[in-house]
């Protein structure tokens, strides 16, 4: 018997209600809440007879003022972002016919509009998407305001209603943002409660179901993160270079009942009766914890963080009934010239969606959870080729970095400095508990399989090292050279290809002509004998301060005899800026935070259009 | 003293969050036994089709074919799966054999399948969640059709040429714009695949797309049928012999068979669908103490 979900979500609500008039006055001020309109609205209540209108005409007047005060404090903020396609002579790399675009012209436009006052704000964001650019989801095309809401801020509380992003710790079980570069938005709809009332304690509570591009997913999730900066609650005994928080989150979810046939082995059924098919059991109620403690110690902070979570069947794990857990390690030191990161990840069974079916068309939606990936984020064109994309269903992780800087008028820092940056990610599977001649993807539908060993590592899914140094010559010219080393098991992260194996060798330069003049130019190759083959890359840009950029860059695939160019021309006037030219873009995936997006082939007409106010 | 009370607000706030358990199904509590599908007295079935998109690059296709497998043992008949292998390099570029051909990625082209391996059933419904398959066949396979496909093929293997005729048989009135597609396939290729296991170079493909009879499309049949009414049709091919070289090997006669399906021209749904050998299996007389149906 699955308890009344209504029951539940109450429960916080009643608590809530019963404990409102709490907050201290002095905590969370905002513009226009003045003690003074309470105190006259005190006088209403006790004062009697004649005295009454002398009182109201009082009140008015300090509530006129309170108004004009509030009005004035009004604020508008808002952003446009428009880009368009016009698809032009496709020749892809299958059969050389024409890809059918839907449209003339593809476009992604978002209009974000954020009114400010005392006490409240609403916000809405208009959604033009109806024929998008190439390579999203297939749910992404549509249009309207998806996402809307309002916030009421009171002292130390803040309620919202409607759409809303939140993360509970590092985002192990929660995480939702937005994403448009990958057409990712998993805003919930419902309602967030949070609360600082103070001594370094925050609280947020929170419950709605999950935008999957434009629809809402049928299951309610709802949680409650809990945080403490203890050296704000003992300041005395911390002092400035000591720090310590903990945490704690809980997010529930409750899904639809779904008829999921099974497909095993039907000796695993009790009491089989072959004229029956057989529906898998389905957990309705998914739960999963996060606990934390972040530590800071004088230049050095460290976290660590754990999460569970409960069975959780999904059908790109084959509905497997095993519990998820990560683990997340991570280490820093920052000071004056020199900084170091050591991070280590273990997760197990921790994709976390708010809907069990996930097709290939709706792959990146519907996420509840991240699971960051431990890679560093690439910037030049060839070095990003082959971007590494988090296995939920079970990794390994460990990423260095080191920066350094040689101080100027050293025999290495020269006359201006030089900088160094070092860095490695190691990532691999798990070392499952595997039957002979089984590999992890043949986990039997409706099992528990397979466990894997906690310190134990698997294959290897993504290994990279980078090298970059970073040198001002003169004035007017400073260039870097970058290095990556990279394997990227392409059988893992795309199913299809083996492993790559690439050196990436990279020469950058900018060069001040003159007072507003710049040029900046890249060189890049590409070396694998996997895959595609070589690859090589160049980039001119020319900046004419303050408005006007020019940008040309050419890849050439030496493997295929592929040549993909781009010529850019930007134009930025205050807070507007205009982007318009023509270019081939090559496939591949585009990732952000180790969530990828298959981009195919395109080529054509480009504009693009930014404002904000 | 409030700032104590607005702690322990929020901690409850928290804990009411926490309150919440999860559901532990055991092993042994898994399986929901259901009846399984079945069709209306006197109604004629309509025979899944299933539009495979494979390739021999693609890891995790392998699973997509036993899957599919499986669903054409559940359902002995009512499945028929054609595997797609259309020009996607990631997915299809062949190792030494090409089982590429212009009318799969015609149907890449229609459906723009986002992974390897998709399946598309009956024309309209597509996924890549494997273990999703067999739940959508089960709920296909009880729909009513209301015509039959009678397909025969006439083999000469002097010239290899090959004569399919059909017969359309509608069994009530049926007002939609209708087109006939014949397809050839070919089952039992011995080459690589990549599998999660790594390289199998002696993998078995089946049901592999050669080619169309009857044009990327087929041909329309109208758009008014009455119950009772035949259409009767053919189409004519002949077989490959491999004169392309050894990346491309002659189709083998005894391992193809033609799949005839009749679909609606705008929305693609496929009506009805059926299979025949290219050289029919001849099934051996009865025994004199044999009783015709007797199994071991």
């Amino acid at each position: 018997m699955q308890p009344n979900i209504k029951t539940r979500l109450s429960l916080p609500i009643l608590v809530a209600a019963a404990s409102l008039p709490l907050c201290s006055a002095a905590q969370d001020m905002l513009p226009g809440d003045t003690v003074t309109v309470t105190t006259k609205t005190n006088v209403t209540t006790t004062v009697s007879g004649s005295d009454v209108s002398s009182t109201t005409s009082n009140i008015s007047t300090v509530e006129s003022k309170k108004k004009n005060n509030w009005l004035s404090k009004v604020r508008a903020t808002g952003a446009i972002q428009t880009e368009f396609l016009i698809p032009y002579n496709f020749k892809g790399e299958r059969t050389g016919d024409k890809t059918v675009y839907e449209k003339d012209v593809l476009n992604n436009t978002y209009f974000d509009l954020t009114v400010n006052a005392p006490y409240i704000s609403i916000g809405a964001r208009f959604q033009w998407t109806k024929w998008p650019l190439p390579g999203y989801n297939k749910g992404f095309g549509g249009w309207g305001v998806p996402y809307i809401w309002a916030t009421g801020s009171y002292k130390c509380w803040q309620l919202t209603v409607g759409d809303f992003y939140e993360q509970f710790g590092s985002g192990l079980i929660l995480r939702t943002y937005q994403e448009r570069s990958l057409g990712v938005d998993n805003a919930i709809r419902g309602g967030r409660f949070k609360i600082n009332p103070g001594g370094g304690v925050h609280v947020t509570a929170l419950a709605g179901k999950q935008r999957r591009f434009w629809e809402w997913n049928s299951s309610w999730l709802w949680g409650a993160d809990a945080e403490w900066e203890l050296n704000d609650a003992f300041k005395e005994k911390f002092g400035n270079d000591y720090g310590l928080t903990i945490g704690a989150s809980y997010v529930g979810k409750h899904d639809p009942d779904e008829q999921i046939l099974y497909n095993g082995p039907t000796d695993l059924i009790p009491n089989y009766d072959p004229s029956k098919n057989y529906y898998l059991n389905l957990p309705l109620n998914v739960a999963a914890f996060d606990g934390r403690v972040k530590l800071r110690a004088h230049d050095f902070n460290f976290l660590a963080e754990f999460a569970t979570k409960s069975a959780d069947p999904v059908s790109l794990y084959n509905y497997n009934y095993r519990k998820g857990n990560a683990v997340l390690l991570s280490g820093t030191y920052s000071n004056k010239g020199f900084s170091a990161m050591l991070q280590a990840k273990r997760s197990e069974n921790m994709d976390f969606r708010s809907k069990r079916l996930i097709d290939g068309d709706y792959l990146i939606s519907s996420f509840v959870n991240h699971m960051p990936a431990f890679t560093m984020t690439q910037t030049y064109a060839l070095a990003a080729m082959y971007p590494y994309a988090t296995q939920s269903e079970g990794e390994w992780a460990f990423q260095a970095d080191v920066r350094y800087l040689f101080k100027k008028k050293t025999p290495l820092g020269g006359k201006y400095g030089t900088n160094v940056r070092l860095s490695a990610s190691y990532i691999s599977g798990l070392d499952y508990n595997l039957p002979p001649g089984k590999t992890y993807k043949d986990k039997v539908v409706g099992s528990n399989d397979f466990g894997a060993p906690f310190w134990k590592i698997g294959s290897l899914y993504y290994a990279d090292l980078n090298f970059e140094l970073n040198k001002k010559l003169s004035r007017k010219f400073q260039f870097t050279l970058f290095y990556l080393f990279q394997k990227y098991n392409q059988a893992i992260v795309e199913q299809h290809g083996g492993m790559v194996t690439s050196n990436i060798f990279v020469g950058e330069g900018q060069w001040k002509i003159a007072k507003k003049t710049q040029l900046r130019f890249e060189a890049q190759y590409l070396h694998t004998k996997q895959d595609k083959g070589d690859w090589i890359a160049g980039l001119l840009e020319l900046s004419l301060a303050p408005h006007w950029m020019i940008t040309v860059s050419d890849s050439y695939n030496s493997g295929k005899g592929n040549n993909y160019y781009e010529v850019l021309g930007t134009y930025a006037y205050k807070a507007n800026r205009f982007t318009f030219g023509y270019g081939k873009v090559k496939e591949g995936f585009n990732c952000s935070g180790g969530v990828c997006r298959w981009v195919p082939q395109t080529e054509g007409f480009k504009v693009t259009y930014n404002y904000t106010f | 003293m409030k700032s104590i009370y607005n702690i322990l607000f929020a901690a409850s706030l928290c804990g009411a969050g926490f309150l919440v358990s999860c559901d532990n199904i055991s092993e042994e509590d898994r399986y929901i036994p259901v009846d399984k599908p079945v069709l209306p007295p006197h109604s004629v079935a309509k025979t899944v089709l299933v539009q495979e998109f494979t390739g021999v690059q693609c890891v995790n296709c392998p699973t997509g074919a036993e899957e599919m497998h499986k669903a054409q043992e559940q359902y002995p008949g009512q499945v028929i799966v054609v595997g797609m292998h259309p020009y996607v390099d990631a997915y299809t570029k062949p190792f030494n054999i090409d089982m590429r051909c212009q009318e799969a990625e015609v149907m890449y082209e229609a459906y723009k399948p986002k992974a390897f391996p998709c399946a598309v059933f009956n024309g309209t419904t597509m996924s890549t969640s494997v273990n999703y398959w067999l739940t959508t066949v089960t709920n296909l396979v009880a729909e009513e059709a209301h015509m039959t496909i009678d397909a025969s093929c006439d083999y000469d293997e002097s010239n290899r040429n090959l004569k399919v005729d059909y017969a359309i048989n509608f069994t009530s009135d049926v007002n939609k714009d209708l087109s006939v597609m014949v397809w050839i396939m070919e089952n039992n290729i011995v080459g690589p695949q990549l599998t999660t296991n790594g390289p199998n170079p002696i993998y078995v493909h089946n049901h592999i797309l050669r080619a169309s009879l009857n044009g990327d499309w087929g041909q329309k049949l109208g758009t008014s049928f009455k119950n009772g009414q035949t259409i009767d049709g053919s189409a004519s091919i002949s077989l490959y012999n491999g004169e392309d070289g050894p990346l491309k090997p002659a189709w083998v006669a005894e391992n193809c068979q033609v799949v005839v399906w009749v679909f609606e021209t705008g929305s693609k749904a496929v009506e009805q669908a059926t299979l025949a050998d290219v050289i029919p299996v001849v099934t051996p007389e009865p025994g004199p103490d044999e009783e015709p149906g007797d199994e071991e």
